[in-house]
């Protein structure tokens, strides 16, 4: 065999053999290996020509091999369904990406809590759909997809980066923000907080002066005990579903089994008021001694975490009146960073399916049923 | 000057008579013109493309006393598929042919 023919066969395999099974990269090339052989000897009876030249216009006329395998490889895309094999790629990536991430940053985590709500479940569906029109559009297109499944992945950071900034109105200083969508209804919350909060910053301040003066469990006011009363005060859950209180109050399981008589509020120094209207910001002591003295040390960090809390809904407020104002986006990467984190720790999935649906190419030919295009 | 899509037709009907391989069949279609632009090794993914389709079968051939070759050869579902071409390019040549004679006509302007 001539040294342009076997150069010719070399390059033309390693451009087919990424992309397909052995047996079809080896018919191919064998073919073309015959085409160019039987085009040799046909130039050399017929032209005259010498072998080498023959070789070369032989191959000039075979056509380059990156383009002879393009064209090869062009055949050789899938269109499963009528549908052209990127647009499953893409589009299979981007929702099963978006699935996860909400379903991490809104929902109950994906697979330990799988159809625990309708919410949960539909995005699950979803997911697991998109996740199978991913693979199919891999196997389709015949070929491994790194660079579209990187593609993929930059573009959704920078969507979520602005859908995230649209959708959650906030300030830079607060993990959190209003939903757009539901506007009203997380401004009433955030007002209800606000009440709440000063409630319970005179909560405090007056507990602070009865646990000092306090000799006894005796000259503990009631409100101070009971978590009922506290919470019937403060407004901070709904007493008939403690289960989904809005309040820590109820953590100590005896408050809720009522075998625990002997308890006392205590202020926290974490004080966390949620758009959704949930308040946290008190905690419990059993023994009377301990009480007092948390109370002693931790009314002042209390009171700073109930200004602090109180400032940042103030703040929510006034993003809020920017937003009607027509502010469209509130970059926070408090808020979109954590969906980029969940975005990078997916991506590493698509590459893993696109591998394992590259091997199964490599083994199985195809599929029956499937139209080439 | 042919579209893509008459390559496939052209080598249906290049195997319409008889058996041929892949070389035969290449130089056929390019002793037409009817390759276009496309290389030689470029009519062959067309090839593949009607196998898959079942519109040709093709095996290896050793005994040629050289290389191997690979001999394709048209199937009945190619036959059919071949005429069906052939009526879509009766049509086609019928519709263009038609605008281009009015249109030759026209430009003539009526004899008086």
């Amino acid at each position: 065999m001539s040294d342009l023919i076997a150069w010719y066969t070399v390059e033309l395999r390693s451009r087919l053999a990424p992309h397909l099974p052995l047996a079809e990269v080896n018919t191919i090339v064998l073919e073309a290996e015959s085409h160019l052989k039987e085009s040799v000897a046909v130039l050399v009876t017929e032209q005259q020509l010498t072998e080498e030249l023959a070789a070369s216009t032989a191959i000039n006329s075979f056509g380059r091999p990156e383009r002879v395998a393009m064209t090869h490889l062009g055949q050789n895309v899938l269109h499963p369904f009528g549908i052209n094999p990127g647009w499953l790629i893409y589009g299979g990536a981007a929702v099963a990406i978006l699935t996860w991430v909400i379903h991490w940053e809104w929902l109950r985590g994906f697979f330990d809590n799988f159809g625990e709500t309708w919410q949960n479940g539909f995005a699950g569906v979803v997911g697991t759909l998109a996740v199978i029109a991913f693979g199919i559009g891999c196997y389709s297109d015949r070929k491994k997809h790194g660079f579209r499944i990187l593609a993929a992945g930059a573009a959704l950071s920078i969507g979520i980066i602005f859908t995230f900034s649209f959708l959650i109105v906030g300030a830079n200083t607060n993990q959190q923000g209003l939903s757009r969508l539901r506007l009203s209804r997380d401004v009433s919350n955030v007002k209800a907080n606000v009440v709440i909060l000063d409630r319970l910053d005179a909560y405090i301040r007056q507990g602070a002066v009865a646990f000092a003066r306090a000799k006894t469990t005796e000259d503990i006011p009631l409100r101070f005990r009971d978590p009922k009363v506290a919470q019937n005060e403060l407004v901070l859950y709904d007493l008939p579903d403690q289960a989904a209180a809005r309040h820590d109050i109820d953590s100590e399981p005896g408050f809720q089994t009522g075998s625990i008589r002997k308890m006392f509020l205590t202020p926290s120094d974490f004080v966390y008021a949620m758009v959704d209207g949930r308040v946290y910001g008190l905690q419990s002591e059993i023994e009377f001694s301990h009480a007092v003295l948390w109370w002693r040390r931790h009314e002042s960090d209390a009171l700073a975490a109930i200004a602090k809390e109180r400032a940042n809904m103030t703040l929510l407020l006034g993003a809020a009146n920017q937003a009607r104002s027509g502010r469209l986006f509130f970059f926070n990467p408090a808020v979109f960073g954590e969906a980029l984190c969940w975005l990078i720790v997916f991506m590493p999935i698509l590459f893993i399916i696109d591998a394992g649906v590259f091997i199964l190419i490599k083994r199985n030919r195809s599929w029956p049923g499937w139209v080439k295009a | 000057m042919a579209f893509r899509s008459d390559i496939n037709a052209l080598i249906l009907a290049a195997l319409q008579t008889e058996p041929l391989h892949g070389y035969q069949i290449v130089r056929r279609i390019r002793e037409t013109g009817g390759a276009g632009k496309l290389s030689e090794g470029q009519i062959y993914p067309f090839l593949h493309k009607l196998e898959a389709a079942g519109l040709v079968s093709a095996e290896w051939q050793t005994d040629t006393g050289g290389a191997p070759r690979r001999v394709y050869q048209i199937s009945e579902a190619g036959t059919k598929e071949l005429e069906k071409q052939r009526e879509h390019w009766r049509k086609f040549v019928s519709g263009v042919g038609s605008i281009l004679m009015v249109s030759n006509s026209t430009a003539e302007g009526p004899n008086v």
